[in-house]
């Protein structure tokens, strides 16, 4: 008996999980109980142009917004602006940008002032939920490449980017002023072709935190870096980085689906057709994973990046689903 | 009239049978070959049937000392003689013919010690590999048909006689089916279930050997069933012919939900048509997420096939079409419709553990469309399993 009780705990311990795993497992995505919001953007945004939207979440001081925007110049809606309930607050055509002098760029992320940089220009989160409003300040850069911004330290650091071999980006204070390009630094002493996916500040401590980048290069490879925060804000990044950085290399993800979700770095996974979780330092431990059906839409995923939600864009459906982060 | 059919444990108590080789009479000699295969089923047959097999060899040396042809073993007296020289109560001759892929096959067996004919086989059939094993039923079945006269085989070949061989002449069938009428596999007509019993006077079977009876009944499935002569011989149940069915489903990637098919038969248990209704739930993964309700249904046709209905076991496949409309109870507000072909489904069932309960495989695609949350592809659960359903099934 005295063995019985241990022995039939051990079991449950056992049985328990695993029964509720097969109770739950579903031909539908696990994360559609977790849907916050539906938005059809069919209407909007107009057939056949899907896929020249990048979505973004943004966090600005008194607001928080999902924002598309068009890559390809010239067409329109050039941006798509709604609130974090998926709900239309306003479109932007690019004669309208044109006009307030928005000329070039395509990137969105909230910058070291906690406004939005859009293109070459920034809002504050009341001029970009008020209508027809002009930006409040230009970034004295076109955005193109991946961006961060520390509040911490009050810098931007924007369009991070790989030529070859060499990563290179430029600091900004944060009033966009102050421009000094940094790098080239090497990414492998063995050379090779890489190409820059993200960028993230997953700990704004300007001494002490952490910036991950995430590299692929043609073999289909994801490489997530980390560099320290100081490193990159003092210009003193020891290449190449993948001598002097530790990182980890993941196969067959979905580049589209890589993210910043406040507590953990998360991706898609083919060989699983499951999104994944990654602790955010190295050697990047994987803490979790979540079934989604087969990922054959073109899906873009992006990450409040304080935690909370993410949300999906499906390029052929022109349709964003706001889901709640599983975990 | 001594019956000397059926199998005895007593080797000693066995009618002999002496089966000689089943001749090919094809033009050419390209299928000569197949003398000895088709000699061999048949006489596993015999052997199987509770016949003793005398050797070839020893046929064969009685043969060759009276110098006969083997085409002159086909006639009625020296089958006879022969046989009667190596002490066979039985002796089988028999030839065939192979044209292209169909085959003729004629058997005779001759009752030696009343020296006539106590049985025969003419069969026609596709000739491949199948061929053998329908052979051996064709003569499995032809068995009860054989009786035989006392044999004096044995004496007049000098041999000491035969043991007495004990045989039951009235045989009780008793049935649960009030009604049922049971013929030999030759339909000649047994008699009826009456008062849960029939008595049938046989003339003398040996006590313990097998033959078949099919049974039959207005709203049952015909059946056949193998039984050992016995004074009292107990017929399993029959199987009632049924127009509908509901299955109460429960499937693997909707386990929080159950289903309910309705099946209406075409053909009584073995095409049907259906329609299918399943209900479930998928709970939210923490608490910021929110239940969703899937309602699927479905429709289409199935079959059984390879066995009859009063199989213990039985396979069957289908095919339709369905939908699911899942309903999101957050604050989304959205549904979605997903289409899908059930392209091809199969399940195997039984009716051994009481009720018929059964376990089918799905493989259904789904078809896309605006408010399609999967797209175009097969419906796997996590992913990589197609949807396995287990079920219990009602019919009437």
């Amino acid at each position: 008996m005295v063995r019985t009780i241990p022995r039939l705990i051990a079991t449950l311990v056992l049985v328990l999980p695993l029964a509720s795993c097969i109770l739950v497992m579903s031909v539908f995505p696990s994360t559609l109980s977790q849907v916050l919001a539906v938005a059809d953007l069919s209407a909007t945004i107009p057939a056949g142009s899907g896929p020249q939207y990048n979505v973004s979440v943004v966090t600005p001081t008194g607001g928080e917004f999902v924002i598309l925007m068009n890559r390809s110049f010239g067409t329109d809606p050039a941006a798509v602006i709604m609130d974090s309930n998926l709900k239309l607050i306003q479109t932007y055509t690019t004669a309208q940008l044109n006009g307030w002098g928005i000329v070039n760029g395509q990137n969105v992320f909230t910058d070291a002032a906690r406004n939005v940089a859009l293109r070459d220009h920034w809002f504050t989160a009341f001029w970009l939920s008020t209508v027809n409003a002009p930006p409040s300040g230009p970034t004295n850069t076109p955005l193109f490449g991946a961006s961060f911004s520390s509040p911490a330290a009050l810098i931007n650091e924007a369009n991070f980017q790989i030529a070859g071999n060499n990563l290179t980006y430029t600091q900004y204070d944060s009033s966009w002023g102050l421009p000094a390009g940094r790098g080239p630094f090497t990414v492998n002493v063995a050379g090779g072709n890489y190409y820059l996916n993200a960028v993230f500040n997953v700990d704004d401590t300007p001494t002490a935190g952490e910036v991950v980048l995430v590299l692929s290069d043609s073999s289909n490879s994801f490489y997530f870096v980390a560099i320290p925060l100081f490193n990159i804000l003092n210009n003193s990044v020891v290449p190449p980085l993948f001598s002097n950085y530790p990182y980890t290399t993941l196969k067959n993800i979905d580049s589209s689906s890589i993210g910043f979700a406040g507590d953990s770095l998360v991706a898609y996974s083919y060989d699983s057709n499951s999104l994944k979780r990654y602790s955010l330092t190295p050697p990047f431990k994987e803490a979790g994973s979540v079934s989604v059906a087969k990922n054959n839409s073109r899906l873009q995923y992006a990450y409040k990046m304080t935690g909370g939600y993410s949300v999906v864009y499906d390029e052929d459906a022109r349709s964003l689903t706001k889901v709640a982060n599983w975990w | 009239m001594l019956p000397a059919f059926g199998q005895q444990r007593d080797a000693e108590q066995k009618p002999q049978c002496a089966i000689f080789t089943i001749q090919d009479f094809s033009t050419g000699s390209a299928n000569k070959d197949y003398e000895r295969p088709i000699t061999a089923s048949v006489s596993a047959a015999f052997e199987v049937g509770g016949y003793g097999i005398i050797s070839p060899e020893k046929w064969g040396g009685e043969v060759q000392r009276r110098g006969l042809s083997p085409r002159a073993l086909l006639s009625e007296a020296p089958a006879l003689s022969v046989g009667q020289a190596v002490g066979a109560d039985l002796a089988v001759t028999g030839y065939f013919t192979v044209e292209e892929d169909r085959i003729y096959i004629s058997l005779q067996c001759w009752d030696v010690g009343a020296g006539v004919l106590a049985a025969g086989l003419q069969q026609t059939a596709r000739f491949n590999i199948a061929f053998y094993s329908s052979l051996h039923d064709r003569v499995a079945d032809m068995l009860p048909q054989i009786r035989l006269m006392q044999s004096t085989a044995q004496t007049a070949s000098g041999a000491a006689p035969g043991k007495a061989q004990p045989s039951v002449s009235e045989l009780t069938f008793v049935s649960p089916d009030e009604g049922m009428e049971l013929f030999l596999v030759n339909d000649e007509r047994i008699g009826a279930i009456s008062n849960g019993k029939l008595v049938w006077n046989s003339g003398g079977i040996v006590l313990g050997s097998a033959f078949n009876v099919e049974k039959r009944k207005q709203g049952f499935h015909t059946s056949r069933q193998t039984v050992r002569a016995a004074k009292e011989i107990r017929l399993s149940g029959m199987v009632r012919e049924e127009k509908r069915a509901l299955e109460v489903d429960w499937t693997l990637g909707q386990l929080l939900g159950a289903g309910a098919t309705l099946r209406v038969y075409t053909r009584p248990d073995e095409t049907f048509l259906f329609i299918g209704n399943y209900f479930f739930l998928q709970p939210a993964l923490n608490a910021a997420g929110n239940l969703v309700i899937h309602y699927d249904t479905s429709l289409g046709v199935g079959a059984y096939v390879f066995l009859p209905p009063d199989s213990p076991v039985r396979f069957g496949v289908s095919t339709g079409a369905g939908s699911v409309v899942s309903i999101l109870t957050g604050p989304s507000n959205a549904s979605y419709a997903e289409v899908y072909l059930d392209v091809f489904n199969w399940w195997v069932e039984t009716r051994i553990l009481g009720p018929i309960i059964f376990l089918r495989q799905e493989w259904k695609f789904t078809t896309g469309g605006g408010s399609s949350i999967l797209g175009k592809q097969w419906m796997m659960v996590a992913g990589t399993i197609p949807p396995m359903t287990l079920g219990v099934m009602f019919r009437w």
